[in-house]
């Protein structure tokens, strides 16, 4: 038998299926909350339900891999008999800071660390590093999952502190220096790498186009208008105008 | 490519697309595990790896926070790959990034497109989803993965029906066609150079930039 | 010296603004200005959290950041003034406008007397005659949701 928790686990895999730029996370997580809720009010009338199933839909928005903490402190807060107008308040509280910390966490150090590490492993490990970089960040991913939910439904509104006197602000912390290393790494190794692969009469004009790039993406002048995408079509470009011109 | 080897490149578009803002958000839409697995779908796997390192440095340089658009390299690394095994030796990472690039963008603009067609689906169930109905909201999430997977199979196509374009322009057949290879390492290295810069900041983590990028280059030279 | 950054995102702390903003303007203080925040020691404790290391952060009220701003803005370290809506950034500007010369639009989402302007920036009516006025009154407004998105001209909006 599947239990409410498992079942809301797996709907969080697809929080942000219904993603709007009005409701943002909203839809998902009121359809992950919902078997909890079911199970909540199994024994009230269903009105109290429907209730809290639509708060639980109301706006939302934060890191993907963070929005089990809400479901499992709004939850909580209901379960706890806090008010409707308060649980709303506490979603919409919890919105940016669980995304400010998710965001730190996963997109800007997780997945630049397990990537650093794969590109700059692919040399020696070859396609194998890929395999266990995929299970090595599931693993982690569905442990943060399943502890965030855990957490929200163990501490409804007191979720925020329980968060601080959490490991997870110095692992967001720790999670980026490490990114930054691996990325450091990865930058020579995989980049060498992916070099060698092109005719070395090539390698100092691709290094002195890389640098130009690299310095349009980030002076003040031209950062919002140059992309690393922008830049790449431009360099194919001018290598397509270059081809044309010798023929 | 085989009529099963096909199929198994659209299957695996779609779950890439969906991957990158749908379910399951499990790594699978970075470029570099997308493209591997698509090369390796073809009995191309080390080619694979190779247009997934290339593209995945595009990749780090974009960082998906908030509500932001950005493009999706990973959907547009599959048809990629496909087109790469196509193109003749030196010019594969060249054709891949012509038909990569472009559709990177494309697939983010699908999905901004998406993210507003959802936002009319829950305006016409806005009744059903204010009086609590788990039944609406759940129409709205299968919704929302079917449209997403509707636009992986989109991007997928229209990377594989652009490769056939591609491969009647005569110019790769030269000695000198590894230009456009070059050209999209140059663009990837310096987004993935502007990229760690700009999300290192200052102090520690850039510090940490500096000691990794310097251990790299140690270990490139020993090697 | 003034603010780095003047921005009005009614999700206040979150991802754009610590990364996406913090990261490249090497941004080392945050004085959040919202009346209901100031005011609830659990919604501050959320902040804080979500704030990386090294970097602080500071809540008042608009009365007491009129007050202060001065002192904060003389901060040789770079800072972001944030409001979660349009009137506490005007009350700010209306005080300072020396301090606050440029607003940032990065964020005011869908409520039901808004009209989209941008996908990130919904504006009500009062706040369209609230901007106008300000740009009116010589401020450098633009709409801009991450440093390197094109920023738009707030006359482009009214």
């Amino acid at each position: 038998m599947i239990t409410p928790r498992w079942q809301a686990l797996w709907r969080l895999l697809a929080v942000q299926a219904a993603w709007s730029y009005e409701r943002m996370g909203g839809i998902g997580v009121g359809h992950a909350a919902a078997p909890l809720l079911r199970d909540l009010y199994r024994h009230q009338p269903p009105v109290e339900r429907r209730a809290a199933v639509a708060r639980s839909a109301e706006y939302f928005n934060s890191h993907p891999y963070l929005a089990g903490v809400a479901v499992g402190a709004v939850v909580r807060a209901e379960q706890d008999g806090v008010p409707g107008a308060v649980i709303t308040r506490l979603r919409v509280a919890l919105s940016g800071p669980l995304g400010a910390l998710g965001d730190q966490l996963v997109w800007a150090g997780q997945v630049p660390l397990i990537v650093g590490v794969t590109l700059a492993a692919i040399p020696w490990l070859g396609w194998s590093a890929v395999l266990v970089a995929v299970i090595v960040y599931n693993a982690l991913r569905l442990r943060l999952t399943m502890w965030g939910l855990d957490l929200g439904l163990a501490h409804g509104t007191g979720v925020g502190a329980a968060l601080q006197r959490s490991a997870l602000p110095r692992m967001a912390d720790a999670a980026q220096r490490a990114a930054a290393f691996a990325i450091g790494v990865a930058l020579p190794v995989g980049g060498g790498w992916v070099l060698g692969h092109l005719p070395s009469d090539g390698h100092l004009a691709v290094l002195g186009a890389a640098t130009l790039g690299a310095v349009l993406m980030l002076a003040p002048a031209t950062r919002t208008r140059v992309t690393g995408i922008r830049y790449g079509v431009a360099c194919l470009g001018l290598a397509l105008l270059l081809l044309g011109g010798l023929r | 490519m085989t009529w099963l080897a096909l199929a198994l490149v659209m299957l695996w578009g779609t779950i890439v697309a969906m991957d990158l803002a749908s379910v399951p958000q499990g790594l699978l839409s970075r470029p570099l595990v997308a493209a591997t697995v698509a090369g390796a779908l073809v009995g191309e796997v080390e080619l694979g790896l190779l247009v997934g390192a290339v593209l995945e440095l595009y990749a780090l340089d974009v960082m998906p926070v908030g509500a932001s658009r950005y493009p999706d390299l990973g959907a547009a690394s599959v048809p990629a790959t496909i087109a790469a095994t196509q193109a003749p030796l030196g010019v594969e990472i060249g054709v891949a990034g012509l038909i990569g690039l472009p559709l990177a963008v494309a697939g983010g603009w699908g999905l901004h497109m998406i993210r507003r067609r959802s936002a009319v689906a829950i305006a016409h169930r806005r009744a059903r989803v204010a009086a609590g109905d788990a039944r609406a909201i759940w129409e709205l999430q299968r919704g929302g993965m079917l449209r997403d997977a509707a636009r992986g199979l989109a991007i997928t196509l229209t990377g594989l029906v652009a490769m056939l374009v591609v491969q009647r322009v005569p110019l790769w057949e030269r000695a000198d066609g590894w230009f456009l290879s070059a050209a999209v390492v140059a663009g990837g290295l310096a987004a993935a150079t502007a990229g760690a810069l700009r999300r290192s900041g200052a102090g520690a983590r850039r510090r940490w930039l500096g000691v990794g990028f310097a251990t790299g280059l140690i270990v490139v030279f020993w090697r | 010296m003034t603010f780095t950054l003047c921005r009005v995102d009614d999700r206040l702390i979150h991802g754009q603004v610590v990364i996406g903003w913090g990261r490249p303007l090497n941004v080392r203080y945050i004085v959040l200005v919202d009346d209901t925040v100031a005011a609830s020691p659990w919604e501050q404790d959320l902040y804080r959290m979500a704030v990386p290391n090294g970097v602080e952060i500071i809540f008042a009220t608009t009365t007491a950041a009129i007050a202060a701003l001065p002192l904060w803005a003389g901060d040789r370290r770079q800072g972001i003034l944030l409001s979660g809506d349009l009137a506490t950034m005007a009350a700010l500007r209306d005080a300072h406008p020396d301090i606050v010369r440029r607003i940032n639009l990065g964020g005011l989402h869908h409520r039901a007397d808004r009209t989209e302007r941008l996908r990130y920036l919904f504006l009500a009516e009062d706040e369209r005659e609230l901007l106008a006025r300000l740009d009116r009154e010589g401020a450098d407004i633009t709409a801009q949701d991450l440093p390197t998105t094109t920023p738009v001209a707030v006359r482009e909006l009214l």
